[in-house]
């Protein structure tokens, strides 16, 4: 190591920051033109509606205290001390968060639903949360090796639900509203509007992501974790798009209607829809994290928007080529139709799914063989089976009995989580173990004899 | 630093071949586009439409003053001048409803062959109202039995309640 390398700080792990990295800046930038937007947005929104009706209280005056809340830690920031000082800034922004959150889900609400009514509204939503609750466990299921937190998972939901629909709304209107007043009715004026809504809206539910990449960067590996934040987007946008429907259907054509479009959406569609789509543009941004050369990121970031844009683009525009009959078969199309226009994009998700597992997989097994090798103690030899399968952990916590379970699921994770970052840093060509490799191995030691006595990952099966 | 070609090379190859795919559906959309909406066809032709009136089913005549906004249980109908198109021109009128869907059409025929009715609007099957969202009403010049060119548009407003 040279005298100037080693005068520079420790890198904490295999992303390491000697300075602020320039991503942030894009971050910041993205970030403020996502707000302005979303500014805009809720003007128009609010310009829109004739009345807030008083149920708008409800969402209303706690965004109201949240900006009260923040505005006054933020006061109090200023005059602590700078180690205080920070954690106090922290507190006001995600309350400040917290409250535009809410305003623009107050204003979703409304312009979703018009003039539903609360009853149908809280109905709808009702119907909606268990379904994409469980679509949301499966996500998170998807990355076998090392399940993503859930807060980042809900962040992605929520912005899907909230942040994206409203990005959405005028951009869609006043597209449409010029192209109704431009083109012939008919294909030709579905295929723009189809086209409209494909770059629109993946462009909205992409932008979280892209966030998520430049910021989270340590909890946005690769393109398992990609696909997992995309479709949390996704599932997210979905719910508040279902709402929307459901409950305008209900109020033109009754129950049967909105309980048929929640069958549709929530059931049929639920990962094939918008949760395909979105996780094709996280595939793309999964690949690039781990592609070295800034043109090979972009292709394949630009290939992941392209291939969700086209998927919803075909749905929207060629829905129509699909035309349903009457009488019971119409159910049976009704089904092949979500197969035959969105299953073949589904059916990409799972092969870049399975490729990406596969290589996560087989770089785990490595690099758990290697720290076996070093001798370190934090995987022993007899462990990296085990700890190489999903099935086998699983396994070895069960026959460690109630008590053993937690703590040998903390073990697990953590030794998987130690291979991870030896892998990342492998992969960024840093040869000497960095801070968070150190801090990971010292905490599998830790919990390794921690007690209840000392329990060993589990024997090794065939 | 692993090297080029690496692990991740045929996950890059993948996405790249999935971006190309969606070059192609682009492609499709795009042709499909310009085959319903052809390049050169503006012939500088307008239509004068009179207006939209509530309308009686019954007698099939409208009545009052044209209006742009409608309760759902109110019938209505779109006056067209047809003199104001050259006679040999082969026209229809159209009505979609805020899904999209056509519920109301006359021709296609020549313009001159065409009478002094209006264009109601026709109640989807099933319903005793309208739908509310915007209805759009549209005149539109005819080419090889496809629409090309509108030769005049009017929006209307059916209300919830």
């Amino acid at each position: 190591m040279s005298v100037a390398q080693a005068t520079q700080p420790q890198p904490r792990s295999a992303n390491p920051r000697h300075r602020r990295p320039a991503r942030y800046l894009v971050a910041a930038v993205l970030g403020a033109l996502l707000f302005l937007a979303l500014v805009g947005s809720s003007s128009l929104s609010y310009l829109s509606l004739d009345r807030i009706p008083s149920r708008g209280l409800l969402l209303g005056l706690p965004a109201v205290a949240l900006v009260a809340g923040a505005t006054w830690i933020g006061i109090r920031a200023v005059e602590r001390d700078s180690a205080e000082r920070r954690r106090h800034q922290l507190w006001a922004v995600t309350l400040l968060a917290l409250a535009i959150l809410l305003w623009l889900l107050l204003l979703d609400v409304f312009l979703f639903t018009e003039e539903a009514g609360p009853g149908a509204t809280a109905l709808s939503t009702l119907a909606c949360l268990p379904t994409t609750a469980a679509g949301l466990w499966v996500v998170r299921r998807l990355d076998r090796e090392q399940k993503e937190p859930w807060r980042l998972v809900l962040v992605a939901t929520l912005w899907g639900a909230v942040v994206a629909t409203s990005l959405v709304l005028w951009a869609e209107e006043i597209f449409q509203a010029w192209a109704v007043n431009a083109l012939v009715p008919g294909h030709g004026l579905e295929a723009s509007n189809a086209f409209s809504a494909g770059v629109v809206e993946e462009l909205a539910k992409g932008s979280a992501l892209l966030l998520l990449y430049l910021v989270m960067r340590d909890e946005f590996n690769d393109v398992v974790d990609g696909i997992v934040y995309g479709a949390a987007v996704g599932l997210g946008f979905n719910f508040m798009e279902t709402i929307g429907y459901m409950t305008y259907l209900d109020s033109l054509f009754g129950p049967y209607a909105a309980g048929f479009q929640w069958y549709h959406r929530q059931v049929l569609d639920l990962f094939f829809g918008h949760a395909s789509y979105t996780a094709l543009v996280g595939a793309g941004i999964g690949i690039a994290r781990q592609l070295p050369g800034r043109r090979r990121q972009v292709i394949a970031i630009t290939s992941g928007f392209l291939a969700a844009i086209a998927a919803h683009f075909a749905w929207d525009a060629w829905l129509t080529f699909f035309p349903l009959g009457t009488g019971a078969f119409t159910l049976v199309q009704v089904h092949l139709r979500v197969l035959a226009m969105n299953g073949p994009f589904t059916a990409v998700v799972v092969v870049l799914l399975l490729m990406g597992r596969r290589i996560e997989g087989r770089s785990l097994e490595r690099q758990l063989a290697l720290e076996a090798a070093s001798g370190s103690g934090a995987i022993l030899a007899e462990e990296v089976a085990i700890l190489c399968s999903p099935g086998r952990r699983l396994r070895a916590r069960l026959a460690a009995g109630p008590r053993g379970y937690v703590r040998l699921a903390r073990l697990q994770r953590a030794q998987v989580a130690l291979a991870l970052e030896r892998w990342q840093r492998e992969r960024r060509g840093i040869d000497e173990p960095l801070a968070a490799e150190h801090e990971l191995r010292r905490r599998v030691l830790e919990l390794r004899v921690s007690p209840p006595a000392a329990a060993p990952t589990g024997p090794a099966r065939g | 630093m692993t090297g080029w070609p690496d692990e991740i090379d045929p996950l890059y190859r993948a996405i790249r071949l999935v971006g190309l795919m969606a070059l192609l559906i682009f492609a499709a959309g795009l042709v499909e586009f310009l085959s319903f909406e052809p390049p050169g066809q503006a012939t500088g032709t307008t239509a004068r439409i009179t207006g939209v009136y509530a309308y009686d089913p019954s007698t099939r005549t409208t009545s009052g003053a044209a209006a742009e906004r409608f309760g759902r249980g109110q019938p209505f109908a779109a006056v067209v001048d047809w003199s104001s198109i050259p006679s040999q021109t082969t026209v229809a009128a159209r009505w979609f409803d805020s899904f999209g869907e056509v519920v109301g059409q006359v021709g296609p025929a020549t313009a001159g062959s065409i009478g002094s009715g209006a264009v109601p609007v026709a109640l989807p099957q099933g319903l005793k109202e309208n739908i509310p969202g915007t209805y759009l009403f549209v005149v539109e010049r005819l080419s090889r039995g496809q629409a090309v060119e509108v030769l005049a548009r009017r929006l209307v407003e059916v209300e919830r309640t």
